[in-house]
């Protein structure tokens, strides 16, 4: 197995037709130290709260301390948190608003990774659920976005 | 009387494989049951789309009713928290309470209002709810985020008095505050609702309206109507039993096939009873 703990540029990778790369390292094994906190940073985009400019800093701060560049960051944001936590703010009459408990996340990120939603890489479906499962918490992604660079 | 030429009666099945009707006891054919002795298929055709239109439209009425529902449920729940929030924080500055036992009373009471209002949403969204699983986080952790928020790189030990009561402010506020962007949603779905609702009764009024008896079509959008909502309820009742906690999909399936099978099932009980010799009668048919 190869060492996942330090970011790496695979991270950001995407194949030859534009899907993002998961880390079969990761699938069903505990992910890395950094991966992890990210999970957790990310998922607080989804929590059934108002974020104001300091809980968009403090998830910038924890996305910044993970060294993950942002391409990764991106990634890891839409395509392993979002589809775990996107239901949270569908949920009525209202999920989760402190934030979710550590262990269920990261259970839920890697069964998704091991299993993968039906037709996932057909770029229009995989697409469309992207948007699906970002829609409500883009806006909050690209302020932290901005305060990553 | 002059003998009628030997010919079938009459037809009835598709073309092709029709019964010829006869008269005199050369018939071998097994007796229909009573009706109409020239029955066309094309008869039968119709009846099952009124029947997949009927229950399409219980169907609109249970969905109508699930927005309805679930609007006012979040409109209720962002309500309460907001003002169990304001409440804490006035009793903090009044001096009933200290800063820190208000935060930890805020920290359950938000779960607590959320079981609450949750008894009120619909068997969807409720199990929508229970699918994140995500249990809420203990007061330490909550401190623990609201310290790395207001004093980044700090901990609840290393502060003073002033600022560890900004923390437990800050747990408090964070108890009544709601994602706008989801609450924003609350209106449409309301509005969705109950245009749902009003085009459900303008389909029924209007097919009343065109029918040749009037009071029979009202009794069956009626009883077609009831028997969706009846099946509806039916199949939430027993979506924990039938889906377990947490299963949105299994429970919107079952939720769908309870209020068609209600509709049909009421449908054709409708259709029974005003085939009645005395029904029709009262009917005027």
């Amino acid at each position: 197995m190869s060492d996942v703990s330090a970011p790496s540029a695979n991270d950001a990778a995407k194949d030859p037709a534009g899907h993002p790369i998961h880390h079969p390292v990761d699938d069903g094994h505990a992910p890395s130290p950094a991966r992890r906190e990210a999970w957790l940073a990310l998922s607080e985009l989804f929590l059934d709260t108002a974020l104001d400019a300091a809980d968009i800093a403090a998830i910038a701060r924890r996305l910044r301390a993970t060294g993950l560049p942002a391409g990764a960051l991106q990634q890891l944001y839409q395509h392993e948190v979002a589809p775990v936590c996107w239901r949270n703010l569908q949920a009525v009459p209202g999920g989760a608003w402190a934030g979710f408990e550590p262990a269920w996340l990261v259970n839920a990120v890697q069964q998704h990774l091991a299993r993968p939603p039906l037709l996932h890489a057909w770029k229009p479906l995989q697409h469309w659920r992207v948007t699906r499962w970002t829609a409500r918490t883009r806006d909050d992604w690209l302020r932290v976005k901005a305060l990553l660079v | 009387m002059a003998d009628r030429v030997p010919q079938p009666l009459c037809q009835f099945g598709p073309i092709g494989a029709a019964l010829l009707i006869d008269t005199g006891t050369l018939n071998r054919q097994a007796s229909r049951a009573p009706g109409p002795l020239c029955h066309d298929a094309r008869q039968a055709d119709e009846r099952q789309l009124q029947q997949a239109l009927a229950a399409l439209q219980s169907q609109a009425e249970l969905f109508a009713w699930r927005y309805i529902t679930d609007a006012h449920a979040r409109q209720a729940y962002v309500q309460r928290i907001a003002e169990s929030s304001r409440q804490l924080l006035e009793d903090v500055r009044l001096g009933r309470l200290s800063a820190e036992e208000a935060a930890r009373i805020a920290n359950g009471a938000r779960n607590v209002i959320m079981d609450e209002v949750r008894a009120i949403t619909s068997a969807i969204g409720r199990a929508g709810a229970e699918a994140t699983k995500a249990s809420g986080l203990t007061l330490d952790m909550a401190l623990d985020k609201a310290v790395k928020k207001l004093f980044p790189g700090k901990t609840l030990a290393e502060l003073g008095t002033a600022q560890k009561r900004q923390v437990f402010a800050e747990v408090i506020e964070a108890s009544g505050r709601s994602s706008p962007r989801f609450t924003s949603q609350v209106p449409k779905w309301s509005r969705f609702g109950k245009g749902l609702a009003v085009v459900t009764v303008a389909i029924s009024v209007y097919t009343i309206w065109q029918a040749q008896n009037k009071l029979r079509q009202g009794v069956k959008e009626g009883a077609t109507l009831a028997g969706g909502a009846l099946g509806g309820a039916a199949a939430t009742a027993s979506a924990g039993l039938v889906c377990g906690p947490g299963a949105p999909v299994c429970v919107t399936v079952l939720f769908v096939v309870g209020g068609i099978a209600g509709a049909l099932l009421a449908d054709k009980a409708a259709e029974q009873l005003l085939s009645q010799r005395d029904v029709v009668a009262w009917l005027g048919e």
